[in-house]
């Protein structure tokens, strides 16, 4: 029997770190031009496809007295319509309604993706991907904002507060620069990227750890031990369901408050 | 978490124009309950401000051979930052 209080430090097993969220390519031994397709960015190109089929089919077919799929359909998309895009955006809202709704749409699956069998991996908790959708939302919201007010006027709103004395220009100006057009996007990205990597990461301690000490050998404490611990990963993984939503209405919700302050007419 | 999104969700699929209506021109643009999403936007303030006046006052110390600019930057910064939040949400309805 293993004296020591902590088998998991005796070097044979290898506690879950970032090393499990790298993953080679999708398609060992195919063409070059598929080797830079990995586990990630399959999943994105699926979640995408996803929700395009998903919208396809439940905009076709509608009926005055809604099936149940229709009427799920329709809760999703006025969650979005009416909870997000018009309560923040107001008369605006129906030009950025598409944008927010396909964002919503296509976090929620790739979030659901990291508590669902056959992927079991959230997509966003790979960096690169959450850098990427923040770069959309901004683009989004500055462009919204130039369109509006033209490049020279969208600048100065977004530069210069009401009722601060010019005097305190030269400090106010390169701070309002760095929150509003490079903190922003760069919070937006690390908020998904973070919740999403430290959950999944839990879930794999939980997992990992467990079976290592369900399968260890001559100690029952430790298969107790395991075997708890692999039930209450269960629990984490509902609780990864519930902030994967979570997540991808806040970020789409912020999308939404971003557009809002970059179009407003008055701050 | 957010109630009233969640409620108006809701009794927007329950009404018969299954929430198309517009709301009234012309009427004021409903509170926004979320004060967590003007959270959320303010922390960009916070860190850009920490981020700007703080490196500035660190790459000062590390050129200058001084030891007081980084957290003279720092508070400078927090509190530039306070005051720009102040100026942009901190007006009363």
């Amino acid at each position: 029997m293993n004296p020591g209080l902590l088998p998991l430090e005796d070097g044979v097993f290898t506690p879950p770190g970032v090393d499990d969220f790298k993953f080679g390519p999708a398609f060992p031994g195919g063409p070059d031009w598929l080797m830079w397709v990995n586990k990630p960015a399959l999943q994105a190109v699926i979640g995408a496809l996803l929700v395009i089929l998903l919208w396809w089919w439940a905009s076709r077919n509608l009926k005055v007295k809604p099936s149940k799929g229709q009427f799920f359909g329709e809760y999703v998309y006025e969650f979005v319509r009416n909870g997000i895009a018009r309560d923040i955006l107001h008369h605006d809202f129906k030009k950025f309604l598409p944008y927010l709704l396909g964002l919503f749409s296509f976090l929620l699956i790739n979030n659901w993706f990291g508590v669902f069998f056959f992927f079991m991996y959230p997509t966003f908790s790979n960096v690169g991907y959450a850098y990427g959708l923040a770069f959309l939302s901004w683009c989004v919201y500055v462009g919204a904002g130039f369109a509006k007010f033209g490049f020279a006027g969208f600048l100065r709103r977004q530069l210069i507060p009401e009722g601060v004395p010019w005097y305190l220009l030269p400090i106010i100006i390169p701070l309002e620069f760095l929150a509003n057009f490079i903190t922003r996007p760069v919070t937006l990205a690390l908020r998904l990227f973070a919740n999403l990597f430290a959950g999944h990461l839990v879930v794999l301690v939980f997992v990992v750890g467990g079976s290592f000490l369900l399968t260890y050998s001559d100690n029952l404490i430790y298969n107790v031990a395991g075997g708890v611990s692999l039930l209450f990963s269960l629990a984490i993984l509902f609780l990864e369901l519930f902030i994967g939503a979570l997540q991808a209405y806040i970020f789409t919700v912020l999308t939404a408050q971003y557009v809002s302050t970059s179009i407003s007419e008055a701050h | 978490m957010n109630i009233e999104v969640i409620e108006q969700a809701f009794s927007a699929r329950l009404t018969t124009n299954m929430g198309t209506t517009p709301p009234p021109e012309g009427a004021p643009p409903p509170l926004r309950g979320g004060s967590t999403d003007d959270g959320m936007v303010a922390l960009s303030y916070i860190l850009a401000g920490l981020i700007l006046y703080g490196g500035l006052g660190w790459l000062g110390d590390h050129y200058l051979h001084t030891e007081w600019l980084l957290p003279v930057g720092l508070i400078l910064g927090l509190a530039t930052s306070t005051y720009l939040i102040i100026k942009r949400y901190g007006r009363l309805e």
